[in-house]
């Protein structure tokens, strides 16, 4: 003790000898008595800067031995012994060599005394550091700047070093909890002014340093003298993560396996659909989308495989902690309106955390179970000065990845062409009816094609060439561009935070006369009215309005041109599609009697695809609102009290419509939608440090009340006036849908946690929800959750390790049921005359059903190497989903032919890793990587008893039929159609009399679930450049493509009009050397065919129709789904401007699929189709999307 | 301040999780459907079906005395399985539905009425099933969750049953209110009448298998009164609107008009 206060006393007299005379002379005694009380105060502010760990050297015992060791050694030796760090100048310690010292159970203290005895250093404790210097060379403490002012509230001095004494310039200061902060100097020095009395934190922090937080009292009119020494790390303290229900907790605490993406992450190539921009980065978390033409679309989550035993189970999104709706209205033949969470703007988000399974979000209980994306949003910072972010980008789009067509033959179904009687003339005439493209050369004879039979178009009643246009389909896709602008404000002072902020996206689409407007507006903000109450609010306000593309199989769209069209059709000509005469060109229609038109015409199948853009359009508008009001009250230090209103509503329009002139009676038809969900929240938080020990409970309740109505109305029988569009024109009673849903759920809820020295952690959690969907008297269930952690790397500090946790956990998490599922009602038919009939629906209800129930099982290894340069995570997991509600199919004999029953048991396991790091770091140039990758298997264990099998999905072509079946025993999803009928030796295809392939019903294809899915991302920087790119995989999984298959069947696929062996074109006559070569097995003979069929009949009759294994494609692909180059401009370069920051970068989004294994045309990284469960059937996907553009970020 | 937090703590917890399990009585009841669903109601749709039975053209395609354009599909035998299944759903598990029901309004026809006709167009439609497949449940079926797996009974056994059945719903017919909702009838008389010619022509169909039974049926139907003018017959008139048309009209001039 007695060392300490002498060598100040020194040090003082010192300051007091070598300061400023001017002053001392002024003010002796005053400073004489500050100086002592400030030495007093330091010394005391040291000891309580001490962390919690109480490093009293006394009580600290060691045993050493040293043989010839230098003191640099004998220092690192006292290191590894204890948890002490010392800090020294090389150049002091150098000095003392060959010490031969021993002791044993001493002291560190009386160590430490007999090692430095006559060396001339002496060692101080400051902050957990033992600091070693010198004696009497005062150049450390005399560098300190005596503050000037006579009279002052109480200030901080202060010196940043780092381990080895070096000063850390610009190292960055900040007292928390109030607004005074600040940056040291060259040296390394610092002093903060005008702090009252009072206990606060500083924290210092610094660029590849660890940051440290130090407690210190500072008394009135007092300096406080501070060192602070950093060790290199990656700057993070504790990483805080927010976890379920908002509560945040320390990383190393936390036993199951969860992982944040940052807000930039998201934003790094300006995605639409904000879930989009997960894909790829987030271990067992896939993304699939659908095209970027439908703008916006559906961005389809899957957490771990499919886990539902009917396919659905999409994980609960949750913003600042409020539930919102992730619906999605889409359906797989229609518009792809997307899913709501598009109405998130992606600049406001701050991070995302998913919580993958139940034992991470057990705490949500009945909404629990297929996990939970948390995002949470910016808010405004205490900063001195507000910022302002602006940022602004422009990129254009455009179609790719078009399927390979043959350009020899035009529309037909045979080689000679066709005549039609004009004025008695057989006129050679390209026949309409004909949608497939089987017909004869297109060699540029002079035909009457369908556009010349009307007598508005240029080209009336002339014969023009037959020839191809082999980029009718690329021509058809324009160039769409997308304008997207934000900007935010935000800020803060002592007692406030705020930000506002506003975004603004404009698209054009790549199909004709389809666009997006969305705008987006936020504010969160939150005051301190009492040092103990904070009241906040978080307000979020999204509109869309938007006219998209039609997708899948039906004659509304683009997509019909792969699946049956002529290759002759001019798409320059099927523009101009409305003629002066208030007729309509349409392609797929009958030749007219005597070569012209005289009224409207009807297609039988296909409109023109114009005419579908432009008089059959379909628009949605959207106005959102979701958000939260809070209340926090800390009633005791440790102990707060929150309460919340959260809503999330929606008001959507969307119209469609059938104009006269297409196919079909006109129609119109208008949806209202509108939603409302409303959570009130409770939530009271203890945290407490006793000792080695910490502990935190929260105790909980919330009521969720939801409702929803849907209006929809439909002309019927076609329009009393015709062109007008309005449910009142119906000619007959219009159709119409009136929806009521409503839903309550009360719950209630709480956790405990409990850790030891850091290092140890367990914690407990249980809800109990009460579901008005449920039977009303068994409508209660308990979910509960255990998970520990233990952060191993505290215990064995072996060098390379720098952080090494292991956890594992158990936890029950449910989803509930569907509402108006418990009783059962009529339903209504349209009335005869007077009377209105009603019948007994089909399908049975159950008052006795219970929620699904997944419980699950997981454990997991964290590790981080060499200062958390490089780490890894490893998640083991297991989940099984129970009590599935599902409506079996019963006979129907019973009168009913589905009951809604629980049943089902399926388990999914799996392995998720991420390994991220830094594999360059130099001073210009650093590369960072992170790569993830997950696989899941999955089984159903049982579906019902005496059920084996349950029909998924359906999909009917022609009569012919594929199959989604969930059979017991095997993975989810078995594909069963039509196979090849293959012969059991060879395993070559079986033929027919006609050397056609035979085939057999029912084969299963196995499971259309992919085996691994993953992504890398990487991001480097050199200089001022930085670029980034991030790639996804999937390796197996199959789809089927009706697309394929139809371009086949119908004649416009290249395949069908290649050149066979004998140099002919397979669709030559047999006789003439043509047709196509195929092998097999006959089946009469059984010997090995080799022979020429006819391509026609091969390809259209057979493969084509019946043969659906040809159109199974593997759907494995790796992807590369945005890269982003910037330059981010010097502080030189802008010093001129009034901006903080300038970054200009080129963005793209999907720019090229890196490999696929399907064929070209098709894309499987796109199959996600509205609402519908699964990926396994392509019916018409929109074009592939490609977008390229530039971003400029400013802030100021 | 604290007491009132602990307070507020515990009724909060009280009312969100520990006790209330009680939600309004119509909050999980279906609003978009008729929880109710009058007898006369369920029988206007019963008898609609029947148009839907005979009206059905896949036997006229396959035999080639229909074909149709722009699909041939069905001329071509491409659906080779025809199930039964609907017919028992809709129609009878209507009528079945009204023969369980507990109350009876008599504005809708006098109890006996009721039953009496439901019974008789149950028999119409397993008559025509049990003609056109064999064997097919009957004793077992309709009888809801209670039994999911019916199994096939003879079809000797369900035309004797269905005899039965027409002669007890014929006899069953009382003098009370006519039942509502009648599409094919306006009095009781009428349904006696159609009930004895199905009778009938269900034991002509028997001359050969089972000529004592089908005699003796045929006589008893006989005398107890059946069609004996045209006017009588049991006809279902299609309307004018397109939820009404007839199929045949539907596929002749809607479907084909291109």
């Amino acid at each position: 003790m007695n060392l300490y206060v002498k060598t100040y006393r020194h040090s003082t007299s010192c300051l007091l000898a070598g300061g400023r005379p001017k002053l001392l002379s002024r003010h002796k005694a005053l400073f004489m008595r500050i100086s002592i009380l400030a030495i007093l105060l330091t010394f005391s502010g040291l000891l309580m800067a001490r962390s919690g760990n109480g490093q009293d050297l006394n009580k600290i015992i060691i045993s050493i031995d040293l043989k010839n060791a230098s003191l640099k050694e004998a220092i690192k030796k006292i290191e590894s012994l204890t948890q002490l760090a010392f800090t020294y100048r090389t150049a002091d310690v150098a000095e003392v060599d060959h010490i031969n010292y021993q002791a044993s159970k001493a002291s560190v203290n009386n160590v430490l005394a007999d090692l430095l005895q006559h060396t001339g250093l002496q060692y101080d404790q400051v902050n957990g550091n033992i600091v070693i210097k010198k004696i009497n060379k005062q150049e450390q403490l005399t560098n300190i700047t005596i503050i000037e002012e006579a009279t002052f509230e109480g200030g901080i001095r202060g010196r940043v070093i780092d381990e080895t004494g070096a000063p850390l310039a610009n190292a960055s200061i900040v007292v928390l909890g109030t607004d005074r902060g600040t940056a040291a100097n060259k040296e390394g020095v610092f002093n903060i002014t005008g702090l009252k009395a009072g206990k606060y934190k500083l924290q210092v922090s610094a660029v590849n340093f660890t940051s440290q937080i130090t407690e210190i009292t500072i008394k009135d009119n007092e300096t406080l003298d501070v060192l602070v020494a950093l060790k290199e790390g990656t700057g993070k303290l504790e990483e805080v993560i927010v976890t379920a229900l908002g509560i945040s907790r320390k990383e190393r605490s936390v036993g199951y396996s969860t992982q944040e993406i940052k807000g930039d992450n998201l934003t790094v190539a300006k995605e639409q659909n904000v879930l989009g921009s997960l894909g790829g980065k987030i271990a067992g978390v896939q993304l699939s989308g659908s095209s970027g033409a439908s703008m916006g679309g559906t961005q389809k989550i899957q957490i771990r495989g499919t886990n539902f035993l009917t396919g659905g189970g999409e994980p609960l999104i949750v913003v600042d902690n409020t539930p919102i709706s992730n619906s999605n209205f889409a359906i797989r033949n229609g518009r792809d309106y997307g899913n709501l969470a598009q109405d998130i703007n992606p600049d406001d988000i701050e991070s995302i955390n998913v919580l993958k399974g139940p034992a991470a979000s057990a705490l949500y209980g009945l909404r629990g179970q297929f996990g939970v994306i948390m995002i949470t949003t910016r808010k405004g910072k205490n900063a001195q000065k507000p910022a302002v972010n602006f940022s602004s980008a422009y990129s254009v789009e455009k179609a790719g990845n078009f399927l390979p067509l043959q350009n020899t033959y035009g529309a037909g179904s045979s080689l000679s062409f066709p005549t039609v009687d004009i004025n008695g003339v057989p006129t050679k005439f390209v026949d309409g009816t004909w949608d497939e493209s089987w017909g004869p050369v297109m060699d540029g004879t002079p035909v009457r094609h369908e556009y010349s039979f009307y007598p508005g178009d240029p080209d009336f009643g002339k014969e023009t060439p037959f020839v191809p246009h082999p980029n009718n389909i690329k021509d058809y896709f324009e160039t769409g561009h997308t304008w997207n602008n934000s900007i935010s404000f935000s800020g803060g002072g002592q007692n406030t935070l705020f930000r506002l902020s506003y975004n603004n996206t404009d698209m054009k689409g790549i199909e004709p006369n389809t666009w997006l407007k969305r705008n987006n507006l936020s504010f969160s903000g939150s005051l301190n009215v009492t040092p103990n109450l904070v009241v906040s609010t978080s307000l979020n306000y999204a509109n869309n309005k938007a006219r998209r593309p039609s997708q899948g199989y039906q004659s509304l769209g683009s997509r019909n041109m792969y699946q049956w069209f002529q290759r002759n059709l001019d798409m320059n000509k099927l523009k101009q599609y409305k003629y002066a005469d208030g007729t309509f060109y349409q392609w797929n229609v009958a030749a007219p009697k005597n070569g012209v038109y005289t009224s409207r015409t009807s297609p039988i199948d296909w409109n023109n695809p114009y005419f579908d853009a432009y008089e059959n359009p379909s628009n949605d508008s959207r106005d959102r609102f979701f958000g939260n009001i809070g209340v926090s009250y800390t009633v005791m230090p440790g102990l707060k009290v929150n309460g919340f209103v959260r809503q999330d509503g929606f008001i959507q329009n969307i119209d469609g419509r059938n104009a006269e002139g297409g196919r079909g009676v006109p129609s119109f038809w208008i949806g209202k939608y509108e939603s409302k969900e409303m959570n009130y929240e409770f939530l009271a938080t203890y945290n407490k440090e006793v000792g080695n020990f910490s502990f935190g409970a929260n105790l909980g309740g919330n009521l969720m009340t939801q409702r929803y109505t849907y209006l929809r109305q439909e002309t019927q029988g076609g329009f009393v006036s015709p062109g007008f569009y309005d449910i009142t024109n119906s000619l007959n009673r219009p159709l119409v849908k009136n929806i009521l849903r409503r839903k309550e759920v009360r719950s209630a809820y709480g956790s405990v946690n409990l850790g030891y020295k850091n290092t140890y952690f367990i914690d407990a959690s249980l809800r109990r929800d009460i579901s008005s969907a449920l039977p009303p008297d068994n409508n209660a269930y308990l979910y509960p959750s255990v998970s520990t952690s233990m952060v191993f790397s505290e215990l064995l500090k072996v060098a390379p390790i720098s952080y090494g946790k292991i956890r594992a956990s158990f936890a029950q998490a449910g989803s509930d049921i569907d509402i108006y599922q418990t009783t059962n009602s009529y339903a209504m038919r349209e009335p005869y005359g007077t009377n209105f009939p009603m019948y007994v629906p089909d399908t049975l209800k159950n008052p006795e059903l219970k929620p699904s129930l997944g419980t699950a099982y997981e454990a997991g290894l964290d590790m981080r190497f060499l200062q958390d340069r490089v780490g890894f995570s490893f998640t083991w997991y297991y989940q099984q989903s129970e009590n599935a509600v599902m409506n079996l199919d019963v006979s129907g004999v019973s009168g009913y032919s589905k009951y809604v029953i629980n049943a089902g048991n399926i388990q999914n396991k799996g392995i998720e890793l991420t390994v991220s790091g830094t594999p360059i770091r130099m001073k210009n140039l650093s590369w960072t990587s992170s790569f993830n990758i997950a696989r899941n298997k999955n089984v159903i264990k049982e579906l019902y008893p005496g059920i084996n099998s349950l029909i998924l999905d359906q999909n009917r072509y022609s009569s012919v039929d594929m199959f989604l079946l969930a059979n017991v025993n095997e993975s989810f999803g078995s594909i069963v159609g039509n196979a090849y009928m293959r012969d059991t030796a060879t395993g070559k295809i079986l033929l027919d009399a006609t050397n056609m392939p035979m085939y057999v019903t029912n084969h299963n294809f196995g499971t259309v679930l992919p085996k691994f899915t993953g992504g890398w991302q990487n991001t480097v920087t050199w200089k001022n450049f930085d670029l980034s790119a991030v790639i996804d995989f999937q390796k197996g999984g199959q789809f089927f493509s009706w697309t394929k298959m139809l371009a086949v069947k119908s004649g416009q696929a290249a395949e069908t009009a290649v050149i066979n062996e004998n140099g002919k074109n397979i669709r030559d006559p047999l006789t003439d050397g043509g047709g196509i070569k195929i092998n097999g097995i006959s089946s009469s003979s059984k010997q090995e065919v080799t022979a020429f069929v006819n391509a026609r009949t091969w390809y259209r009759n057979n493969l084509g129709t019946r043969i659906y294994e040809e159109w199974l494609f593997d759907a494995s692909y790796i992807r590369m789904r945005e890269i982003r180059v910037g330059y981010t401009f010097s502080k030189a370069n802008i010093a001129k401007l009034p901006v903080k920051s300038l970054n200009l970068a080129f963005i793209t989004r999907n720019p090229f699929m890196i490999w696929q294994k399907a064929p070209k045309g098709l894309n499987p990284a796109e199959l996600a189709t509205g609402a519908t469960s699964f990926n396994w059937l392509e019916t018409g996907q929109l074009a592939t999307t490609r977008s390229f553009g530039v971003n400029l970020n400013v802030s100021f | 301040m604290k007491k009132l937090l602990s307070i507020q703590l515990v009724v909060a917890l009280l009312i969100t999780g520990t006790g209330c399990t009680k939600f309004s009585d119509d909050i999980n009841v279906d609003p978009n459907a008729p929880s109710k669903a009058s007898n006369a109601q369920l029988l206007t749709y019963s008898i609609s079906q029947m148009a839907n039975v005979i009206e059905s053209v896949s036997g006229l395609l396959y035999v080639q005395h229909w074909s149709e354009k722009p699909y041939t599909d069905n001329s071509r035998y491409t659906v080779v399985n025809f199930d039964f299944y609907d017919i028992y759903t809709q129609p009878l598990q209507n009528l079945q539905t009204i023969l369980n029901a507990r109350n009876f309004d008599i504005n809708e026809g006098s109890v006996n009425n009721q039953k009496a006709v439901a019974r008789i167009l149950k028999a119409w439609f397993f008559w025509h099933m049990t003609d056109r497949w064999g064997d097919i449940p009957y004793f077992n079926a309709l009888k809801g969750k209670d039994n999911f797996s019916a199994g096939y009974d003879k079809q000797k056994d369900i035309y004797y049953d269905l005899m039965k059945e027409l002669k007890e719903a014929a006899a069953q017919i009382d003098n009370g209110n006519k039942v509502v909702g009648d599409l094919l009838y306006t009095d009781m008389a009428s349904w006696k009448r159609f009930a004895n010619s199905m009778r009938l022509l269900m034991a002509l169909r028997l001359s050969k298998a089972d000529p004592a039974k089908g005699k003796a049926e045929f006589l008893d139907a006989l005398n107890s009164g059946v069609f004996t003018d045209n006017s009588q017959n049991a006809v279902y008139i299609h309307l004018a609107d397109a939820a009404n048309q007839s199929y045949w009209y539907y596929v002749a001039n809607v479907q084909n008009d291109r």
